[in-house]
């Protein structure tokens, strides 16, 4: 218990100091470009199991349409429910777009499942066909975050983590079209960013790595993975205190698909 | 029946021209208290819903996953999924207690997405049940946000309900959206809780009975909506032929100025 509470005071206290070292100075044109950072502590060597949480993300990567429009959501829900071992925690369905008044696969594969579903925006709702990730997890969700403005999306939930340290941590995704983008989203969502929200997302390839490096100069831990011929790059970005130790790629029938390996490790 | 044609036509049109304006928005709005599902399926209620085509709906004692012996049918029923699925409809739950080995709440239907939302849960002495507020923000095909709050107040203390009313108009001062407010108030017109609501927000029900299906004697659920000078009535009804839940659904056509 003792400990617990000592690896949370940490947690915050390193949180307080990031987010010192990354507030704005009075020039707007600095606005964002943090001080020189204290250098983000590494992660233990060991991993500790029981702080470990998976979450599945589908995507084929491609910048193309609507995910379900040639795979079933009935696949899908025979994933989750077959899911033998650790189970994953969210799983994700990248572009599971939602025509207004027809049934989203969130809702089908949450209802085949039997948990709570919840599709994440990822532009106007002025469209015929809006664009979206489709989110089911079987952890009670009430508690959506989002970013809404200017053509920014970014949408999430928050979950109560199942690990011995009983955190709660927002699951939130988006499309992050560019270096801009992701200071739009760090300049709104800057303080959960550094202590507990973390996004798993889209990048196109060949802004991924300025991307990252731009979430990185904010102090946070940022993971890509991509393929030669893919048009996007998955991303990972966490706040210090977390840390991914893998992704694994596999495919259910014709339903490909990313296993995110995430610790709490402080 | 010619004059009824037309009049049928002409207030399609009217409120067809109304949707079309320019920065105006029409949505149908509803409010159902579902009494746990005791009377009826998730079915029969989300093929209800979906008949009656609205845009949101704020849902009452919703179960999710509970064990009651007075409703053994929906038994592990997780009602606000169930109902999402048979209405096409995004949905949104929030817990207000434990219960019967699942939880007992609120929830919401939506046509559209969701951009935030938060359970908050209401003022509670400790001795009244724990009641709670679902908020959510939710962008219209225009491009606009409103908040919508779907609430069921405590049902024995009206000092308790007063302080609750209190809490949601604190609570909601710093929203800049239109902000809709339905649910089972458990309080009639007249009662001094929604003569408080009245004062900051616009009633877009009418006076007719909702509770009991079997014998309707009270007005208990409501549409309300801030700023009051915001938003028009088109019209409003209290369905008493639904018998699907011991409280008639209340449903809205209103305009976002």
């Amino acid at each position: 218990m003792i400990h617990n509470i000592m690896d949370h005071s940490a947690a915050f206290l390193l949180a307080l100091a990031l987010l010192g070292a990354c507030t704005p100075s009075q020039n707007p044109s600095e606005e964002n470009k943090p001080d020189p950072l204290p250098e983000l502590p590494a992660p233990s060597e060991e991993i500790k199991e029981s702080n470990v949480f998976v979450i599945d993300f589908f995507s084929t990567l491609e910048d193309d349409a609507d995910f379900f429009i040639s795979r079933d959501a009935g696949v899908a829900s025979e994933y989750i429910q077959a899911q033998s071992g650790k189970r994953s925690l969210v799983y994700m369905f990248d572009r599971a777009d939602y025509q207004i008044g027809r049934e989203h696969a969130a809702t089908t594969i949450a209802y085949n499942v039997g948990a709570f579903p919840y599709f994440a925006q990822s532009g106007s709702a002025k469209a015929e066909i809006i664009p979206g990730t489709a989110m089911v997890t079987r952890y009670p969700i009430s508690d959506y975050d989002g970013i809404a403005k200017d053509g920014v999306y970014l949408s999430g939930c928050t979950i109560q983590l199942p690990i011995a340290l009983t955190d709660k941590l927002c699951i939130a995704t988006s499309f992050i079209a560019d270096e801009t983008v992701a200071e739009a989203i760090f300049t709104e969502k800057k303080v959960r960013l550094l202590s507990d929200m973390m996004i798993v997302g889209t990048v196109p390839a060949d802004a991924a790595d300025k991307v990252q490096k731009y979430f990185e100069s904010m102090s946070l831990r940022v993971c890509t993975l991509g393929s030669t011929d893919s048009a996007k790059d998955l991303i990972v970005v966490l706040p210090a205190s977390y840390v991914c130790r893998n992704i694994e790629s596999g495919k259910k029938v014709n339903l490909p698909y990313y296993r995110i390996f995430v610790e709490k490790w402080m | 029946m010619k004059r009824f044609i037309i009049s049928v036509l002409a207030i399609a049109v009217s409120l067809l021209s109304l949707q079309a304006e320019e920065g105006r928005d029409s949505l149908t709005i509803m409010s159902y208290n579902l009494r746990f599902g005791e009377l009826a399926s998730m079915q029969q209620i989300g093929e209800y819903i979906a008949s009656e085509a609205p845009d949101i709906v704020a849902l009452q004692e919703c179960d999710w996953a509970t064990y009651r012996s007075r409703a053994p049918h929906q038994n592990g029923v997780k009602f606000v999924n169930e109902l999402a699925y048979w209405s096409g409809m995004f949905g949104l739950y929030g817990k207000s207690i434990d219960y019967a080995g699942g939880y007992y709440g609120i929830g919401l239907l939506s046509r559209y997405p969701i951009l935030r939302s938060e359970r908050v849960l209401l003022p509670n002495d400790g001795k009244t049940e724990q009641r709670s507020m679902l908020i959510a923000d939710i962008e219209l095909p225009s491009g606009r946000v409103i908040t919508f709050v779907c609430t069921h107040l405590e049902v024995k203390s009206s000092q308790m309900r007063q302080e609750q009313v209190r809490f949601i108009n604190k609570y909601l001062k710093k929203v800049k959206n239109q902000i809709i407010l339905c649910g089972d108030m458990n309080a009639e017109p007249d009662s001094k809780e929604m003569q408080l609501l009245a004062e900051d927000w616009k009633n877009l029900s009418n006076d007719d009975l909702t509770f009991s299906t079997m014998k309707p004697q009270t007005k208990i659920d409501y549409i309300w909506s801030k700023p009051a000078s915001e938003v028009d009535l088109l019209s409003t009804c209290v369905c008493t032929e639904v018998k699907l839940s011991d409280h008639f659904p209340v449903k809205s056509e209103i305009v976002l100025k």
